[in-house]
């Protein structure tokens, strides 16, 4: 008659374990394998790793930075591109570099743009060699060139060599990265984001939605007010 | 029911609409000071800057003024919220809050017209501006200036084409 309950009890207490240990939804994609200290600093360059951190290559700054940004965002939107070179630099510069901010970049092509799931791609894997950044500002600087014909393949081989462009068309054509990129969508689906750019801060648990472009000085000013 | 009388459809209206504008108006106060939605709220000074954020998408104002007005608006929209719901000055109070709600319409139009897609910041984060915002503040606009002309002429005498009042009979002059 015993066992049948201390089974039950021990299942039960498996099952509270698993259910414990499993991160919430919301933090599943910080919750990845950690990474050496030395990968964690701003701007560094991430290995090559094939799908062992989604994030490696996209996200900047140290994980344990009291706030996070995650910034949805289109290559082909023009407001995007505006964030970018109004606010990327600076944040990088101030926040990331400094450990006060953790910077992810979210893709989250809207439907409305021929070119930005394939701009994406190219991105994320770059992402894949380190190269993210680089690659990031080739494509939001010359935006206005590769959207009207769809030249991507040759605005981001502007910026890579040519052993690092076989490899990003290959993980392009694998179509392997499209997991990626939908898993950043319905992320971006799960804080309600329905248009680009949105940085998504989050600071002591709060979760502090920002659609739109945002002026560097506001920005900073509530980051401070977070920081405070 | 007579003129009056303290609760004619006139009054009762004009006493409804500064009601629910005062309410809207309090209300929308709230939403700047205590995001909706956070538990716990955050403090005020981080909402105040995140309504900055907000208001700075408009694309209307150097950062250094919107940060003045995102440290203002919700207190001038809390006090005139206060003022129509207790009655005080009415014709003043409600002529301040129409001059307000227009605009705020017509920045909304305006960036609605632009093709702006920015966050409302009406009643807190999360509120993408659309059609569904222009028509509701258009609705706030009319419920205003209604409630302003309501209160000027409730102030006012009554009108010169209007039936006299009835005098009291007295004893003829012999």
């Amino acid at each position: 008659m015993k066992l049948p309950q201390w089974s039950a009890i021990i299942l039960a207490l498996a099952a509270w374990v698993l259910v414990a240990r499993e991160p919430a939804s919301a933090q599943k994609a910080h919750a990845k394998a950690s990474v050496p200290a030395a990968a964690q600093k701003a701007h560094a360059k991430a290995a090559p790793s094939a799908a062992v951190d989604p994030l490696a290559g996209r996200s900047f700054g140290s994980k344990t930075a009291p706030i996070t940004i995650e910034t949805f965002s289109d290559f082909q939107c023009p407001a995007c591109r505006s964030l970018y070179q109004a606010v990327q630099h600076k944040l990088m510069d101030d926040y990331v570099a400094t450990g006060k901010v953790y910077l992810i970049h979210r893709d989250f092509p809207l439907p409305m743009h021929a070119h930005s799931r394939e701009a994406a791609q190219y991105a994320v894997a770059a992402a894949r060699l380190g190269k993210f950044e680089k690659v990031e500002e080739a494509l939001f600087n010359k935006q206005d060139v590769w959207e009207k014909d769809g030249s991507i393949d040759a605005v981001v081989a502007a910026v890579l060599t040519p052993a690092e462009m076989v490899k990003v068309r290959k993980l392009v054509k694998s179509g392997q990265l499209d997991a990626e990129i939908e898993s950043d969508v319905s992320r971006g689906k799960n804080y309600a984001v329905n248009q680009t750019p949105t940085m998504v801060i989050t600071s002591r648990g709060q979760t502090y939605p920002i659609a739109s472009v945002v002026t560097y000085d506001l920005l900073r000013n509530f980051l401070d007010q977070l920081l405070k | 029911m007579r003129e009056s009388s303290p609760l004619n459809f006139s009054r009762a209206l004009t006493m409804g609409g500064r009601l629910v504008l005062g309410g809207i108006l309090i209300y929308a106060a709230y939403t700047k000071f205590f995001i909706p939605g956070m538990n716990p709220h955050p403090p005020v000074r981080i909402a105040l800057a995140l309504f900055a954020t907000q208001i700075d998408s408009y694309q209307l104002l150097p950062p250094q003024a919107v940060n003045l007005l995102a440290h203002t608006l919700p207190y001038v929209e809390l006090g005139l919220g206060l003022l129509l719901v207790i009655g005080w000055e009415l014709r003043i109070v409600s002529a301040i809050a129409t001059v307000l709600l227009l605009g705020f319409f017509g920045v909304v139009v305006r960036s609605y017209a632009k093709g702006l897609q920015i966050n409302c910041g009406c009643f807190g984060p999360g509120e993408t501006l659309g059609v569904k915002t222009l028509v509701r503040d258009g609705l706030f606009v009319a419920m205003a200036i209604t409630l302003t002309i309501a209160a000027f002429r409730a102030h006012r005498g009554p009108h010169p084409w209007s039936r006299p009042l009835e005098i009291p009979k007295t004893d003829k002059v012999q």
